[in-house]
């Protein structure tokens, strides 16, 4: 009697959570870096990687991090570098990317990597 | 249900266990060294947290205080600084810093703020007056003392701290001690560790190579990474 209602239940909880799509590193992160950073964070030359060693043409670059350590911590976008950096809590980037001529990352491009790694900074 | 055990003698042996482990979170005063080389004690009395730290840091201590003083970066030193910023330059020498940190215990988690007034003194040491009425504190103070121990640093950190924000009773300050505890490990290896990558790339106080160094071909070089100077 009760199993067809479970059935029904089942499918109704999980669909939803099908049909939310997550965020792609490939997709809607890396466009995002190529375009903002990846000018001064690519090895050898790029002043962002001489000075921090971080490079960001890729995933695992990216995870890597710097010499002094990772700047995503997959799932928590409020401790990650990386976010803290992007909206503003740490440091002046903003103003870093005008300097170099950048127009600055827009809110919706920082949204978009908070969602990224919040849901586990995938390299999907 | 209850095994060969009766009901009475399973419901002890539970209460047991539950006291064992009560009594020793209770007991224990989180006096610890930890993994390789922090000495770290941390008490609560009164509501006020007293905290102790001695480390051997295997870095030059020019470097050491070039951490500490990099309030920039300061995030570095623990994954729950979750923002920091410098508020005002007051005198030389002085410096007001915000830094919001994320506390949280297995029983509660929130954001506190502490805007403290950062001075160099003519020791060469570091202290630092937290401002209540920018802070979630009461009151706190820290002293942190950098000596020169031929290549290594011997440094320790003693501060009070008095939050201004409820903290669950019982259990709570035990808690909050253990957090403690774990963020000044964790930012002590972070001193460490950033030191001796900055020992080893000879960055100067201005976070530039203090030496230019020699190309593989002997043209001068921006970085160990030997990518010429353009």
């Amino acid at each position: 009697m009760l199993r067809p209602n479970i059935i029904i239940l089942s499918i109704t909880t999980i669909l939803p959570a099908c049909a939310i799509q997550q965020v792609s590193y490939k997709e809607d992160v890396h466009p995002i870096l190529d375009s903002n950073c990846n000018s001064c964070h690519t090895a050898p030359y790029g002043h962002g990687f001489q000075k921090t060693g971080l490079e960001m043409g890729s995933y695992h670059s990216l995870m890597k991090g710097t010499f002094y350590g990772p700047v995503v911590i997959a799932g928590d976008s409020r401790r990650s570098i990386l976010n803290k950096l992007l909206e503003g809590r740490a440091g002046s980037l903003q103003k870093i990317l005008h300097d170099n001529g950048n127009e600055g990352i827009t809110k919706v491009e920082v949204e978009t990597i908070k969602v990224w790694v919040d849901e586990g900074a995938l390299d999907n | 249900m209850y095994g060969f055990w009766g009901p009475d003698l399973y419901i002890n042996q539970v209460l047991r266990s539950l006291l064992l482990a009560f009594a020793l979170l209770l007991c224990s005063r989180f006096s610890v060294a930890s993994s390789f080389l922090h000495d770290i004690d941390v008490y609560e009395e009164n509501g006020i947290y007293h905290i102790s730290v001695t480390s051997e840091i295997d870095a030059n201590a020019d470097y050491v205080k070039h951490v500490l003083t990099d309030y920039i970066h300061i995030y570095r030193l623990s994954d729950s600084i979750i923002a920091s910023k410098i508020l005002t330059t007051t005198a030389k020498n002085k410096v007001q810093v915000e830094t919001t940190v994320l506390c949280c215990t297995s029983l509660f988690c929130r954001e506190v703020t502490r805007v403290e007034e950062v001075s160099i003194l003519a020791s060469g040491s570091l202290h630092t007056r937290i401002i209540p009425d920018k802070s979630d504190f009461r009151s706190g103070e820290a002293l942190w003392e950098i000596t020169p121990m031929n290549e290594t640093t011997h440094l320790t950190y003693q501060a009070t701290l008095e939050p201004d924000f409820f903290i669950p009773p019982l259990l709570g300050p035990r808690l909050v001690i253990k957090n403690l505890r774990e963020q000044f490990s964790m930012t002590f290896d972070r001193i460490q560790h950033i030191a001796q990558v900055n020992e080893k790339r000879e960055w100067n106080e201005n976070y530039e190579f203090a030496k230019k160094r020699q190309c593989n071909d002997g043209s001068p070089c921006r970085s160990a990474t030997n990518a010429k100077l353009p």
